[in-house]
């Protein structure tokens, strides 16, 4: 997080919140082994694109 | 996690369909199936093992081909066309889901043998929510195990599926638990972990590379850039492939090594009897070389007195003899009449002086012939006399002296025959056939090629770090020439974005797990005090979480590797009732917090007490029902009362076996409905 960033600075609730919705999903899939490496590689594209998206 | 039933159909003991349900209350947690010896307590045990991974726990000395997994009764009962199932069932549970378990196998009878052919077999494992809110999920069969070993970690299955008669054993079937990566499991770092390799350590498909690769550059040189690193990102995934090669190899020489070093451990006795053994032979051959110069030595002495000593009597009595019938005699020591003779033909005496015929000489010699033998025997009667005297000297000891000689050879045969008979009984109790000078060997094959395989990992580890240095070396070069685009700008946000996610979960990773270390020694120090009372011992895990006991000495606390087999339980028992209420504790705290899950196992125990005193049974027993969050107890009836748990039992069961039946069944006794 630190360093020359082109994005603004993520705000800590929102990488914790970011943090937490990827190790569930990682969980879940750890107990279901429903996606694979790729699947969840891509799922995991699609909520990081999410978060950038949102101005903090 | 709970368990809430166990379904089984022909399975070992069990003819027919028995299902346990488990009790999953929250204060009376306990289940316990009581049965007398030998009826089928630890074949539910089995049932457990086999329904979860697929293979029962097995006798060191035999293999799982020896073990027959449909019932006897069945398969007696089938002929050369018909086909009979064996059938488990696990039903486990959550907050959340509910995991059904189920293995199959099919059989056919090699008619009219008494041998059961594997026809097929399946696993099958389905996932409910237990609020029905998303239909059921059947987890694809190649999955099966995987899914399974989070949910129940199969290196700890030792512990949680606990055999009391066996459980001093530091290995299943010769391999020894990875117990750090299913703590990670139980403690939800298994999912960091998880999550770092999908953001960017599996390679070109990860997350970040992902993002990487939509930037686009100016002109060839970005294009020669890019080219260049995905060249040498391809030569980290070698890299990487090429590790888990090694690493697979180098599980396999830990494998063999602990193999071995635990026939060592197993056959010490062996051993050592087989070093007495090596020594008592030699010792044999010294005395048996003894023995022989021993009675070399009583021979002679007897050939070279033995006479003289026989002769004392006969002699005293020819002395007397003499005395009396020759008292005065001339004696002419040594000569004989033949020696005159000699003088007189030659004609000179030994002094030189000449003797002829006539002269006085002549005649003096002729006088003193008549005094010699043969015509006189003074002269013998005086060498008898001197000889008698002689062997009266010399023969004055012989007699203590072959005592003396004839016991020390007897001392020395006896030691011989003493050690023989010891080489005798070793031969009786020891296997001759073990070469441990093999098995050493071995150990040190697999040690050098283990290093051999670490240092070709370790190169390349040091490969990959280099290479990852090129690649951030040719980003900034890339970076420099990326084209300034709102596209690539986004895409640039969401790759540091990607990259700080990594990064913190790098770090909270590594806090955590050392967090978590530091609790767990701390609490299966305090747990090992509260139940066994050990004042001089204390236990702690290693970097690795492998269990060590630490003895007092004069310098402080000291690893003592050959432990009893009551310390190895007592270990073993700090070890799992902490990793019970260590996660236990931490879904408790976790609930309604940002973190993620830790999960927790039920314990199931086969005859846990068996090898443990009244005292400790008590603390013990007392101790499970708080820190596991289910109990499933099998063991003998006439040992319940020793626990005192009835207060948190939700279910009794009972195994009733006719003496007339080969097969056993299960039955509900009473508890919560």
């Amino acid at each position: 997080m630190e360093g020359d960033l082109a994005m603004a600075k993520i705000p800590e609730d929102k990488m914790r919140a970011m943090i937490f919705e990827i190790l569930n999903m990682e969980r879940k899939n750890l107990r279901s082994k429903a996606k694979t490496d790729q699947r969840m590689s891509e799922e995991i594209q699609k909520l990081i694109i999410t978060y950038s998206k949102m101005r903090f | 996690m709970k368990f809430k039933s166990i379904r089984m159909k022909n399975f070992m003991r069990y003819k027919g369909e028995n299902t346990i349900e488990f009790s999953c209350d929250r204060k009376k947690n306990v289940t316990v199936v009581l049965g007398d010896n030998t009826v089928g307590k630890t074949t539910i045990a089995q049932a457990f093992r086999f329904g979860l991974y697929g293979a029962i726990s097995t006798d060191r000395r035999k293999s799982e081909d020896d073990y027959l997994l449909l019932n006897n009764d069945v398969l007696a009962m089938m002929d050369a066309n018909s086909r009979a199932d064996v059938l488990v069932e696990i039903v486990a549970t959550d907050e959340e889901k509910t995991y059904t378990i189920m293995r199959q196998i099919y059989y056919t009878r090699a008619f009219p043998q008494m041998i059961a052919r594997e026809a097929s077999k399946k696993v099958t494992l389905h996932i409910s929510e237990n609020d029905g809110a998303n239909a059921d999920i059947e987890v694809d069969a190649n999955k099966v195990e995987e899914v399974v070993n989070e949910l129940f970690p199969k290196d700890l299955s030792h512990y949680f599926l606990f055999d009391g008669e066996r459980w001093n054993d530091v290995t299943i079937g010769g391999v020894r638990e990875n117990i750090k990566d299913s703590v990670h499991i139980l403690t939800g770092l298994s999912s960091y972990q998880k999550a770092m390799w999908h953001l960017k350590d599996m390679g070109s498909n990860s997350v970040i590379r992902k993002f990487k690769g939509k930037i686009s550059g100016n002109g060839n040189m970005y294009d020669n850039l890019e080219a260049e690193r995905e060249q040498m990102e391809r030569s980290i995934e070698k890299c990487q492939e090429d590790i888990k090669v090694i690493d697979i190899n180098l599980q396999n020489c830990d494998r063999k090594i602990r193999e071995l070093e635990q026939q060592l451990e197993e056959n010490r006795q062996t051993e050592e009897m087989q070093k007495k053994y090596k020594n008592l032979c030699t010792v044999r051959r010294s005395q048996a070389e003894h023995a022989q110069a021993e009675y070399r030595m009583l021979v002679n002495d007897f050939s070279d007195k033995a006479y003289m000593l026989l002769a004392k009597p006969m002699i005293k009595a020819s002395l007397e003899m003499v005395k009396s019938v020759a008292g005065e005699r001339r004696d002419i020591p040594h000569m004989h009449q033949d020696s005159i003779d000699y003088i007189l033909r030659t004609g000179h005496c030994i002094c030189g002086t000449k003797i002829l015929p006539d002269s006085p000489e002549f005649e003096c010699l002729i006088e003193q012939r008549n005094y010699l033998p043969p015509a006189d025997i003074g002269s013998l009667l005086g060498e008898f006399e001197r000889t008698a005297k002689r062997w009266n000297n010399r023969s004055g000891e012989a007699k203590s002296d072959f005592l003396q000689d004839a016991e020390k050879a007897d001392a020395s045969v006896r030691q011989y025959e003493d050690t023989c008979n010891e080489i005798a009984l070793l031969e009786r109790q020891m296997d001759e056939r073990i070469d441990f000078g093999e098995i050493r060997r071995r150990i040190r094959q697999y040690r050098d090629e283990s290093q051999r395989f670490s240092n070709q990992k370790g190169e390349l580890q040091g490969r990959i770090e280099a290479l990852k240095r090129q690649i951030e070396k040719t980003e900034s070069d890339m970076r420099a020439q990326e084209a300034v685009s709102e596209e690539n700008k986004k895409w640039r946000e969401r790759v540091e974005l990607a990259e700080a996610v990594y990064e913190r979960m790098n770090h909270d990773f590594a806090e955590k797990e050392q967090k978590i270390f530091a609790e767990l020694n701390q609490q299966i120090q305090s747990n090992f005090s509260r139940m066994f009372n050990a004042k001089d011992k204390r236990i702690e895990l290693d970097k690795n979480y492998n269990i060590q006991m630490l003895y007092q000495t004069e310098n402080g606390y000291r690893e003592e590797k050959n432990l009893s087999e009551g310390e190895k339980i007592a270990r073993n028992f700090a070890f799992i009732v902490t990793i019970m209420e260590y996660s236990r504790k931490r879904k408790a705290q976790n609930v309604g917090k940002d973190d993620v899950a830790s999960d927790t196992l039920p314990i199931v125990l086969d005859g846990p007490f068996s090898k443990l005193g009244d005292e400790n049974i008590k603390l013990i027993a007392k101790v499970l029902p708080e820190v596991s969050e289910q109990v499933i107890i099998f063991m003998l009836r006439k040992d319940w009362e020793y626990t005192g748990l009835d207060e948190f039992v939700g279910a009794y069961y009972s195994i009733d076996k006719d003496a007339d039946k080969a097969y056993a069944s299960v039955r509900k006794t009473g508890g919560v409905e």
